[in-house]
Protein backbone atom coordinates (compact mmCIF):
# COMPACT_ATOMS: atom_id res chain seq x y z
CA UNK A 1 0.00 0.00 0.00
CA UNK A 2 2.84 2.35 0.84
CA UNK A 3 4.17 1.93 -2.69
CA UNK A 4 0.95 3.44 -4.01
CA UNK A 5 0.29 6.13 -1.45
CA UNK A 6 3.74 7.67 -1.38
CA UNK A 7 3.98 8.44 -5.11
CA UNK A 8 0.46 9.85 -5.04
CA UNK A 9 1.36 12.16 -2.20
CA UNK A 10 4.55 13.20 -3.91
CA UNK A 11 2.70 14.01 -7.10
CA UNK A 12 0.15 15.96 -5.12
CA UNK A 13 2.89 18.00 -3.53
CA UNK A 14 3.94 21.28 -5.05
CA UNK A 15 6.09 21.41 -8.14
CA UNK A 16 7.55 24.55 -9.66
CA UNK A 17 5.66 25.56 -12.77
CA UNK A 18 7.78 25.03 -15.83
CA UNK A 19 8.75 28.15 -17.69
CA UNK A 20 10.32 28.27 -21.08
CA UNK A 21 12.73 30.80 -22.43
CA UNK A 22 12.46 34.41 -21.42
CA UNK A 23 13.34 37.41 -23.53
CA UNK A 24 13.03 41.15 -23.24
CA UNK A 25 12.80 43.70 -26.01
CA UNK A 26 14.50 46.03 -26.63
CA UNK A 27 17.81 44.53 -25.58
CA UNK A 28 19.42 46.10 -22.50
CA UNK A 29 21.40 49.17 -23.63
CA UNK A 30 19.67 49.58 -26.97
CA UNK A 31 19.60 53.10 -28.46
CA UNK A 32 17.68 54.38 -31.44
CA UNK A 33 14.51 52.72 -30.21
CA UNK A 34 11.49 53.62 -32.31
CA UNK A 35 9.02 55.94 -30.62
CA UNK A 36 6.02 53.66 -31.04
CA UNK A 37 7.57 50.34 -30.03
CA UNK A 38 6.26 48.83 -26.81
CA UNK A 39 8.47 47.13 -24.27
CA UNK A 40 7.98 43.38 -24.39
CA UNK A 41 8.62 40.58 -21.96
CA UNK A 42 8.30 37.12 -23.42
CA UNK A 43 7.94 34.17 -21.06
CA UNK A 44 7.75 30.84 -22.80
CA UNK A 45 5.01 28.70 -21.38
CA UNK A 46 3.33 31.62 -19.67
CA UNK A 47 -0.19 30.43 -18.97
CA UNK A 48 -2.45 33.07 -17.55
CA UNK A 49 -6.10 33.84 -18.22
CA UNK A 50 -6.61 36.54 -20.85
CA UNK A 51 -7.96 39.03 -18.35
CA UNK A 52 -5.52 38.18 -15.60
CA UNK A 53 -4.82 41.35 -13.61
CA UNK A 54 -1.08 41.96 -13.79
CA UNK A 55 -1.10 45.16 -11.77
CA UNK A 56 -0.08 48.64 -12.86
CA UNK A 57 3.47 48.35 -11.59
CA UNK A 58 4.33 45.00 -13.11
CA UNK A 59 6.51 46.86 -15.64
CA UNK A 60 7.84 50.20 -14.45
CA UNK A 61 9.62 52.68 -16.69
CA UNK A 62 11.54 55.73 -15.53
CA UNK A 63 12.49 58.65 -17.74
CA UNK A 64 16.14 59.16 -16.80
CA UNK A 65 16.49 62.57 -18.43
CA UNK A 66 13.35 64.14 -17.05
CA UNK A 67 12.75 61.94 -14.02
CA UNK A 68 9.54 60.25 -12.94
CA UNK A 69 7.63 57.19 -14.00
CA UNK A 70 6.29 56.83 -17.52
CA UNK A 71 2.54 56.29 -17.72
CA UNK A 72 1.39 53.44 -19.89
CA UNK A 73 -0.73 50.34 -20.28
CA UNK A 74 0.32 46.80 -19.52
CA UNK A 75 -1.07 44.21 -21.88
CA UNK A 76 -1.00 40.43 -21.73
CA UNK A 77 -1.14 38.63 -25.08
CA UNK A 78 -0.37 34.94 -24.96
CA UNK A 79 3.08 34.59 -23.47
CA UNK A 80 4.10 38.22 -24.04
CA UNK A 81 3.56 41.04 -21.58
CA UNK A 82 3.86 44.50 -23.16
CA UNK A 83 4.18 48.01 -21.84
CA UNK A 84 2.67 50.58 -24.19
CA UNK A 85 3.57 54.15 -23.19
CA UNK A 86 0.78 56.67 -23.29
CA UNK A 87 1.54 58.82 -26.31
CA UNK A 88 4.68 56.87 -27.24
CA UNK A 89 8.28 57.47 -26.20
CA UNK A 90 9.76 60.96 -26.25
CA UNK A 91 12.54 61.48 -28.82
CA UNK A 92 16.07 61.93 -27.57
CA UNK A 93 15.43 60.40 -24.16
CA UNK A 94 16.96 57.64 -22.07
CA UNK A 95 14.83 55.27 -20.06
CA UNK A 96 15.34 52.53 -17.52
CA UNK A 97 12.75 49.83 -16.94
CA UNK A 98 12.27 46.78 -14.80
CA UNK A 99 9.91 43.85 -14.43
CA UNK A 100 8.29 43.46 -11.05
CA UNK A 101 6.94 40.49 -9.21
CA UNK A 102 3.87 38.94 -10.73
CA UNK A 103 1.05 39.63 -8.28
CA UNK A 104 0.20 36.50 -6.37
CA UNK A 105 -3.48 35.97 -5.88
CA UNK A 106 -4.73 33.85 -3.04
CA UNK A 107 -6.32 30.80 -4.59
CA UNK A 108 -5.75 32.04 -8.10
CA UNK A 109 -3.67 31.37 -11.19
CA UNK A 110 -0.05 31.03 -10.24
CA UNK A 111 3.06 31.80 -12.16
CA UNK A 112 6.52 32.56 -10.97
CA UNK A 113 8.82 34.41 -13.31
CA UNK A 114 12.40 33.23 -13.47
CA UNK A 115 15.01 35.30 -11.69
CA UNK A 116 16.64 36.10 -15.02
CA UNK A 117 13.87 38.58 -15.80
CA UNK A 118 14.44 40.75 -12.79
CA UNK A 119 16.81 43.69 -12.83
CA UNK A 120 16.92 46.98 -14.67
CA UNK A 121 17.41 47.43 -18.39
CA UNK A 122 18.22 50.61 -20.28
CA UNK A 123 17.11 51.88 -23.63
CA UNK A 124 17.17 55.22 -25.40
CA UNK A 125 15.44 56.95 -28.25
CA UNK A 126 18.63 58.88 -29.04
CA UNK A 127 20.52 58.11 -32.25
CA UNK A 128 23.89 58.02 -30.51
CA UNK A 129 25.90 54.87 -30.85
CA UNK A 130 27.60 53.52 -27.77
CA UNK A 131 29.88 50.62 -27.13
CA UNK A 132 28.08 48.53 -24.54
CA UNK A 133 30.57 45.77 -23.91
CA UNK A 134 33.86 44.36 -25.22
CA UNK A 135 34.61 40.67 -24.85
CA UNK A 136 37.19 38.15 -25.93
CA UNK A 137 34.92 35.74 -27.78
CA UNK A 138 36.16 32.20 -27.28
CA UNK A 139 39.37 33.65 -25.78
CA UNK A 140 40.61 34.84 -29.16
CA UNK A 141 38.30 37.19 -31.07
CA UNK A 142 37.84 40.74 -29.78
CA UNK A 143 34.22 41.82 -30.24
CA UNK A 144 32.30 44.93 -29.19
CA UNK A 145 28.58 44.94 -28.56
CA UNK A 146 27.12 48.16 -29.99
CA UNK A 147 23.98 49.94 -28.87
CA UNK A 148 22.19 49.79 -32.19
CA UNK A 149 21.97 47.92 -35.42
CA UNK A 150 24.47 48.98 -38.11
CA UNK A 151 24.43 48.07 -41.77
CA UNK A 152 27.84 49.57 -42.43
CA UNK A 153 30.61 51.26 -40.53
CA UNK A 154 30.79 54.94 -41.40
CA UNK A 155 32.60 56.16 -38.29
CA UNK A 156 36.28 56.13 -37.52
CA UNK A 157 37.18 53.42 -35.05
CA UNK A 158 40.43 53.55 -33.09
CA UNK A 159 41.74 51.72 -30.06
CA UNK A 160 44.52 51.41 -27.53
CA UNK A 161 45.64 48.18 -25.93
CA UNK A 162 47.13 48.68 -22.49
CA UNK A 163 47.32 52.38 -23.40
CA UNK A 164 49.31 51.72 -26.60
CA UNK A 165 47.68 52.55 -29.96
CA UNK A 166 46.92 49.42 -31.99
CA UNK A 167 45.85 48.71 -35.55
CA UNK A 168 42.37 47.25 -35.51
CA UNK A 169 42.43 45.96 -39.06
CA UNK A 170 39.18 45.08 -40.81
CA UNK A 171 36.00 45.21 -38.76
CA UNK A 172 33.41 42.49 -39.21
CA UNK A 173 29.84 43.55 -38.47
CA UNK A 174 27.39 40.97 -37.19
CA UNK A 175 23.73 41.20 -36.32
CA UNK A 176 22.50 40.03 -32.96
CA UNK A 177 20.22 37.51 -34.62
CA UNK A 178 23.25 35.51 -35.77
CA UNK A 179 23.73 34.41 -32.19
CA UNK A 180 20.10 34.42 -31.12
CA UNK A 181 18.42 32.65 -33.98
CA UNK A 182 16.18 30.83 -31.53
CA UNK A 183 14.63 34.03 -30.16
CA UNK A 184 11.10 34.96 -31.19
CA UNK A 185 11.61 37.04 -34.38
CA UNK A 186 9.35 39.88 -33.26
CA UNK A 187 11.54 40.41 -30.24
CA UNK A 188 14.67 40.86 -32.34
CA UNK A 189 13.26 43.79 -34.27
CA UNK A 190 14.87 46.10 -31.76
CA UNK A 191 18.29 44.53 -31.95
CA UNK A 192 21.92 45.57 -31.84
CA UNK A 193 25.05 44.84 -33.84
CA UNK A 194 28.32 43.31 -32.82
CA UNK A 195 31.64 44.48 -34.28
CA UNK A 196 34.51 41.99 -34.27
CA UNK A 197 38.18 42.62 -34.98
CA UNK A 198 39.68 39.38 -36.34
CA UNK A 199 43.19 40.77 -36.80
CA UNK A 200 43.48 42.33 -33.38
CA UNK A 201 45.53 40.12 -31.11
CA UNK A 202 44.77 40.85 -27.51
CA UNK A 203 45.58 38.63 -24.54
CA UNK A 204 43.10 37.78 -21.83
CA UNK A 205 43.26 40.47 -19.14
CA UNK A 206 44.53 43.25 -21.41
CA UNK A 207 42.95 46.68 -21.17
CA UNK A 208 41.30 47.78 -24.41
CA UNK A 209 39.98 51.29 -24.97
CA UNK A 210 37.82 51.87 -28.02
CA UNK A 211 36.77 55.10 -29.72
CA UNK A 212 33.82 54.75 -32.08
CA UNK A 213 33.14 57.94 -33.98
CA UNK A 214 32.04 60.67 -31.67
CA UNK A 215 30.83 58.33 -28.96
CA UNK A 216 32.60 58.48 -25.62
CA UNK A 217 35.49 56.05 -25.39
CA UNK A 218 34.77 52.67 -23.82
CA UNK A 219 37.38 50.83 -21.83
CA UNK A 220 37.23 47.21 -20.79
CA UNK A 221 39.54 44.59 -19.38
CA UNK A 222 39.29 41.72 -21.80
CA UNK A 223 37.83 38.51 -20.50
CA UNK A 224 37.04 35.34 -22.33
CA UNK A 225 33.32 34.91 -22.97
CA UNK A 226 30.84 33.49 -25.39
CA UNK A 227 29.07 36.22 -27.33
CA UNK A 228 25.82 34.30 -27.23
CA UNK A 229 25.95 34.26 -23.44
CA UNK A 230 26.65 37.98 -23.40
CA UNK A 231 23.71 38.74 -25.65
CA UNK A 232 21.46 36.34 -23.80
CA UNK A 233 22.29 38.18 -20.60
CA UNK A 234 21.30 41.49 -22.17
CA UNK A 235 18.04 39.91 -23.34
CA UNK A 236 17.36 38.52 -19.86
CA UNK A 237 17.07 35.21 -21.64
CA UNK A 238 17.69 31.75 -20.31
CA UNK B 1 -56.50 -36.50 29.70
CA UNK B 2 -54.31 -37.15 26.71
CA UNK B 3 -57.31 -37.17 24.49
CA UNK B 4 -58.32 -33.82 26.01
CA UNK B 5 -54.89 -32.33 25.34
CA UNK B 6 -54.90 -33.59 21.76
CA UNK B 7 -58.38 -32.20 21.29
CA UNK B 8 -57.29 -28.77 22.61
CA UNK B 9 -54.20 -28.81 20.42
CA UNK B 10 -56.18 -29.70 17.32
CA UNK B 11 -58.74 -27.08 18.16
CA UNK B 12 -55.97 -24.41 18.62
CA UNK B 13 -54.38 -25.44 15.39
CA UNK B 14 -57.69 -25.15 13.64
CA UNK B 15 -58.31 -21.73 15.18
CA UNK B 16 -54.84 -20.34 14.55
CA UNK B 17 -55.32 -19.34 10.86
CA UNK B 18 -58.53 -17.67 11.79
CA UNK B 19 -56.78 -15.76 14.57
CA UNK B 20 -54.17 -14.15 12.24
CA UNK B 21 -56.64 -12.02 10.23
CA UNK B 22 -58.29 -11.01 13.44
CA UNK B 23 -54.95 -9.64 14.76
CA UNK B 24 -54.16 -7.87 11.48
CA UNK B 25 -55.69 -4.61 10.40
CA UNK B 26 -59.08 -4.70 8.80
CA UNK B 27 -58.97 -5.10 4.98
CA UNK B 28 -60.24 -1.58 4.41
CA UNK B 29 -57.45 -0.09 6.55
CA UNK B 30 -54.72 -2.23 4.92
CA UNK B 31 -55.62 -0.86 1.50
CA UNK B 32 -55.01 2.69 2.70
CA UNK B 33 -51.59 1.95 4.29
CA UNK B 34 -48.55 3.75 2.69
CA UNK B 35 -44.85 3.02 3.04
CA UNK B 36 -43.28 4.82 5.95
CA UNK B 37 -42.04 8.27 4.99
CA UNK B 38 -38.24 8.17 4.66
CA UNK B 39 -36.07 10.23 6.92
CA UNK B 40 -36.07 13.59 5.12
CA UNK B 41 -32.40 14.21 5.89
CA UNK B 42 -29.98 11.41 5.19
CA UNK B 43 -26.72 12.26 6.97
CA UNK B 44 -24.35 14.22 4.77
CA UNK B 45 -21.14 16.14 5.20
CA UNK B 46 -18.97 18.11 2.83
CA UNK B 47 -17.97 15.42 0.34
CA UNK B 48 -20.55 12.83 1.37
CA UNK B 49 -23.73 14.16 -0.18
CA UNK B 50 -27.30 13.63 0.82
CA UNK B 51 -28.51 10.57 -1.00
CA UNK B 52 -32.14 9.57 -0.73
CA UNK B 53 -34.32 11.25 1.82
CA UNK B 54 -37.01 13.43 0.34
CA UNK B 55 -37.16 16.33 -2.08
CA UNK B 56 -35.71 19.54 -0.84
CA UNK B 57 -33.72 22.66 -1.38
CA UNK B 58 -30.69 24.07 0.34
CA UNK B 59 -28.54 27.13 0.59
CA UNK B 60 -25.07 27.07 2.03
CA UNK B 61 -22.18 29.39 2.47
CA UNK B 62 -18.54 28.66 3.05
CA UNK B 63 -15.79 31.18 3.65
CA UNK B 64 -12.07 30.80 4.08
CA UNK B 65 -10.83 32.71 7.07
CA UNK B 66 -7.23 33.34 7.97
CA UNK B 67 -4.20 34.45 6.03
CA UNK B 68 -5.37 32.77 2.86
CA UNK B 69 -8.92 33.94 3.31
CA UNK B 70 -11.18 36.03 1.20
CA UNK B 71 -12.78 33.37 -0.94
CA UNK B 72 -16.47 32.97 -0.22
CA UNK B 73 -18.84 30.55 -1.87
CA UNK B 74 -22.62 30.49 -1.68
CA UNK B 75 -24.20 27.33 -3.01
CA UNK B 76 -27.81 26.86 -4.03
CA UNK B 77 -29.03 23.31 -4.23
CA UNK B 78 -32.11 21.25 -4.97
CA UNK B 79 -32.74 17.54 -4.93
CA UNK B 80 -35.44 15.15 -5.98
CA UNK B 81 -35.52 11.77 -4.34
CA UNK B 82 -37.68 8.80 -5.15
CA UNK B 83 -37.57 5.31 -3.72
CA UNK B 84 -35.12 4.12 -6.34
CA UNK B 85 -33.27 7.19 -7.49
CA UNK B 86 -32.08 10.57 -6.41
CA UNK B 87 -31.27 13.60 -8.52
CA UNK B 88 -29.53 16.71 -7.24
CA UNK B 89 -28.33 19.97 -8.70
CA UNK B 90 -26.02 22.55 -7.12
CA UNK B 91 -24.77 25.91 -8.30
CA UNK B 92 -21.98 27.69 -6.43
CA UNK B 93 -21.53 31.44 -6.61
CA UNK B 94 -18.03 32.68 -5.81
CA UNK B 95 -16.80 35.95 -4.39
CA UNK B 96 -13.04 36.26 -4.19
CA UNK B 97 -10.12 38.63 -4.07
CA UNK B 98 -8.33 39.65 -7.23
CA UNK B 99 -5.69 42.27 -7.98
CA UNK B 100 -8.28 44.54 -9.51
CA UNK B 101 -10.59 44.23 -6.50
CA UNK B 102 -13.20 41.82 -5.30
CA UNK B 103 -14.88 39.77 -8.00
CA UNK B 104 -17.97 37.61 -8.13
CA UNK B 105 -18.72 34.88 -10.62
CA UNK B 106 -20.62 31.67 -11.28
CA UNK B 107 -18.95 28.42 -10.38
CA UNK B 108 -19.53 25.05 -11.99
CA UNK B 109 -23.04 23.64 -12.19
CA UNK B 110 -23.23 20.25 -10.49
CA UNK B 111 -25.59 17.47 -11.48
CA UNK B 112 -25.83 14.22 -9.57
CA UNK B 113 -27.94 11.24 -10.45
CA UNK B 114 -27.89 8.12 -8.29
CA UNK B 115 -29.63 4.78 -8.33
CA UNK B 116 -30.61 3.68 -4.83
CA UNK B 117 -30.94 0.16 -3.54
CA UNK B 118 -30.68 -1.73 -0.30
CA UNK B 119 -28.73 -4.81 0.66
CA UNK B 120 -28.36 -6.68 3.91
CA UNK B 121 -25.52 -5.38 6.01
CA UNK B 122 -22.24 -7.22 6.26
CA UNK B 123 -22.20 -7.68 10.00
CA UNK B 124 -25.66 -8.99 10.59
CA UNK B 125 -27.24 -5.59 11.08
CA UNK B 126 -30.13 -4.10 9.17
CA UNK B 127 -30.28 -3.01 5.59
CA UNK B 128 -27.49 -0.87 4.15
CA UNK B 129 -28.50 1.86 1.74
CA UNK B 130 -26.41 1.88 -1.41
CA UNK B 131 -26.25 4.49 -4.14
CA UNK B 132 -24.38 4.34 -7.40
CA UNK B 133 -24.35 6.94 -10.12
CA UNK B 134 -22.69 9.89 -11.73
CA UNK B 135 -21.81 13.35 -10.53
CA UNK B 136 -20.95 15.73 -13.33
CA UNK B 137 -20.12 19.40 -13.55
CA UNK B 138 -19.67 21.98 -16.25
CA UNK B 139 -19.11 25.67 -16.37
CA UNK B 140 -22.20 27.66 -17.36
CA UNK B 141 -20.14 30.66 -18.50
CA UNK B 142 -18.34 32.06 -15.50
CA UNK B 143 -14.60 32.43 -15.17
CA UNK B 144 -13.87 32.31 -11.46
CA UNK B 145 -10.18 31.40 -11.51
CA UNK B 146 -10.17 30.48 -7.87
CA UNK B 147 -11.06 27.60 -5.60
CA UNK B 148 -12.30 26.98 -2.13
CA UNK B 149 -11.12 23.40 -1.65
CA UNK B 150 -12.69 21.17 -4.26
CA UNK B 151 -10.93 21.22 -7.59
CA UNK B 152 -14.16 20.87 -9.54
CA UNK B 153 -16.29 23.46 -7.75
CA UNK B 154 -15.32 26.88 -9.14
CA UNK B 155 -12.39 26.84 -11.55
CA UNK B 156 -13.82 26.72 -15.10
CA UNK B 157 -13.94 23.18 -16.36
CA UNK B 158 -16.04 20.12 -16.86
CA UNK B 159 -15.93 16.49 -15.89
CA UNK B 160 -17.69 13.57 -14.29
CA UNK B 161 -17.14 11.09 -11.51
CA UNK B 162 -18.60 7.65 -11.01
CA UNK B 163 -19.67 7.62 -7.38
CA UNK B 164 -20.67 4.91 -4.95
CA UNK B 165 -22.04 5.75 -1.55
CA UNK B 166 -23.17 3.54 1.28
CA UNK B 167 -25.20 4.68 4.26
CA UNK B 168 -25.17 2.41 7.28
CA UNK B 169 -27.59 2.99 10.16
CA UNK B 170 -25.05 1.59 12.57
CA UNK B 171 -26.98 2.01 15.80
CA UNK B 172 -29.75 4.06 17.25
CA UNK B 173 -28.73 7.66 16.60
CA UNK B 174 -25.51 6.68 14.91
CA UNK B 175 -25.09 6.70 11.13
CA UNK B 176 -22.02 5.95 9.09
CA UNK B 177 -21.58 6.77 5.41
CA UNK B 178 -18.75 6.18 3.00
CA UNK B 179 -18.37 7.51 -0.51
CA UNK B 180 -15.95 6.61 -3.24
CA UNK B 181 -15.44 8.24 -6.60
CA UNK B 182 -13.35 7.98 -9.72
CA UNK B 183 -13.54 10.19 -12.77
CA UNK B 184 -11.94 12.44 -15.34
CA UNK B 185 -11.98 16.22 -15.50
CA UNK B 186 -10.88 18.96 -17.82
CA UNK B 187 -10.03 22.43 -16.59
CA UNK B 188 -8.57 25.65 -17.94
CA UNK B 189 -4.90 24.90 -18.10
CA UNK B 190 -3.43 27.60 -15.87
CA UNK B 191 -1.25 26.81 -12.88
CA UNK B 192 -1.90 25.18 -10.51
CA UNK B 193 -4.52 23.32 -12.57
CA UNK B 194 -3.59 20.73 -15.16
CA UNK B 195 -5.65 20.80 -18.33
CA UNK B 196 -6.81 17.24 -17.80
CA UNK B 197 -6.78 15.27 -14.60
CA UNK B 198 -8.15 12.08 -13.16
CA UNK B 199 -9.80 12.05 -9.79
CA UNK B 200 -10.08 9.30 -7.26
CA UNK B 201 -11.39 9.85 -3.80
CA UNK B 202 -12.87 8.38 -0.67
CA UNK B 203 -14.72 9.95 2.20
CA UNK B 204 -16.11 8.63 5.45
CA UNK B 205 -18.72 10.25 7.64
CA UNK B 206 -20.09 9.67 11.12
CA UNK B 207 -23.34 11.30 12.20
CA UNK B 208 -24.31 11.06 15.85
CA UNK B 209 -27.63 12.27 17.20
CA UNK B 210 -27.34 13.50 20.75
CA UNK B 211 -29.29 11.22 23.11
CA UNK B 212 -30.45 14.16 25.19
CA UNK B 213 -31.70 16.23 22.24
CA UNK B 214 -32.83 14.37 19.17
CA UNK B 215 -32.91 17.58 17.10
CA UNK B 216 -29.19 18.03 17.51
CA UNK B 217 -26.40 15.97 16.03
CA UNK B 218 -22.68 16.03 15.39
CA UNK B 219 -21.15 15.24 12.03
CA UNK B 220 -17.53 14.36 11.39
CA UNK B 221 -16.09 13.63 8.00
CA UNK B 222 -12.66 12.82 6.59
CA UNK B 223 -11.97 12.86 2.88
CA UNK B 224 -9.08 12.02 0.61
CA UNK B 225 -9.16 13.09 -3.01
CA UNK B 226 -6.54 13.05 -5.72
CA UNK B 227 -6.13 15.17 -7.86
CA UNK B 228 -7.44 18.00 -5.78
CA UNK B 229 -6.44 21.29 -4.23
CA UNK B 230 -7.35 19.85 -0.85
CA UNK B 231 -6.27 16.21 -0.97
CA UNK B 232 -6.95 15.57 2.70
CA UNK B 233 -9.49 17.38 4.80
CA UNK B 234 -11.52 17.00 7.97
CA UNK B 235 -14.96 18.46 8.46
CA UNK B 236 -16.78 18.96 11.76
CA UNK B 237 -20.39 20.14 11.78
CA UNK B 238 -23.17 20.60 14.29
CA UNK B 239 -26.66 20.08 12.92
CA UNK B 240 -29.91 21.30 14.39
CA UNK B 241 -33.46 20.58 13.26
CA UNK B 242 -35.56 23.43 14.74
CA UNK B 243 -38.77 22.18 13.14
CA UNK B 244 -39.67 19.16 11.07
CA UNK B 245 -38.29 19.50 7.54
CA UNK B 246 -35.68 22.12 8.33
CA UNK B 247 -32.05 21.41 9.14
CA UNK B 248 -29.42 23.98 9.98
CA UNK B 249 -25.74 23.09 9.99
CA UNK B 250 -22.62 24.94 10.96
CA UNK B 251 -19.01 24.04 11.43
CA UNK B 252 -15.57 24.13 9.95
CA UNK B 253 -13.48 22.39 7.35
CA UNK B 254 -9.86 21.80 8.25
CA UNK B 255 -7.66 21.59 5.13
CA UNK B 256 -5.10 19.20 6.55
CA UNK B 257 -3.21 18.76 3.29
CA UNK B 258 -2.91 22.50 2.77
CA UNK B 259 -1.62 22.91 6.28
CA UNK B 260 1.02 20.30 5.60
CA UNK B 261 1.92 21.71 2.19
CA UNK B 262 0.59 18.66 0.36
CA UNK B 263 -1.20 20.64 -2.27
CA UNK B 264 -0.45 21.57 -5.87
CA UNK B 265 -0.80 25.25 -4.99
CA UNK B 266 2.49 27.12 -4.67
CA UNK B 267 1.42 29.30 -1.79
CA UNK B 268 2.91 28.46 1.57
CA UNK B 269 -0.01 28.65 3.91
CA UNK B 270 0.82 26.55 6.88
CA UNK B 271 -1.61 26.30 9.73
CA UNK B 272 -3.18 29.68 9.14
CA UNK B 273 -6.57 29.15 7.56
CA UNK B 274 -9.75 27.16 7.83
CA UNK B 275 -13.12 27.25 6.18
CA UNK B 276 -16.29 28.10 8.03
CA UNK B 277 -19.43 26.42 6.78
CA UNK B 278 -23.10 27.23 7.30
CA UNK B 279 -26.10 25.87 5.49
CA UNK B 280 -29.84 25.46 5.70
CA UNK B 281 -31.70 22.53 4.21
CA UNK B 282 -35.42 22.17 3.69
CA UNK B 283 -37.18 18.89 3.00
CA UNK B 284 -40.66 18.63 1.54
Amino acid sequence: MRHIVLPLLLIACRAEPETGETWISPVDGKSDVLLDVPLRVHVGGLQLPPDYPLGDDFIRVVDIDRGGFVEGRILLEGDVVSFVPDGGWEPGRRYVWSVGELPTLERGPEHFFPESLYGEALFATTHELEVLEIVLHHDSLVCAVLSRDLDAITDTVTATLDDHPVELGPVMLHHEVEWLADAPPELLEQSVSVACFPELEAPDGASLRLWWGEAPSFQARLEGADLRDVLIGRRRAR
Amino acid sequence: MIALLVAVAVAHAAEAPAAEPAAAAPPAQAAKATPPRPDPFVPSGNRVTQVGGTHGVSIGTAAVVGAGGGTHVTTLGARYADRDFSVAVRLPLAAYRATGGRQTDLGNLFLEGLYLFERPGLFGGGEWHHAVGIEAHFNPGGTPYTWLHRADELWPGMGANLVYQIHVPAAAGLDVSVRGLVGMHAARDYEPYPGLFAQIGAAGLVDWTLPVASQVGLVGEMAFTYWDLSPWELTALVRFDPVAGVRLRGGALLPMASWLGWTPSQLDRGLDELTLHLDAQMAF
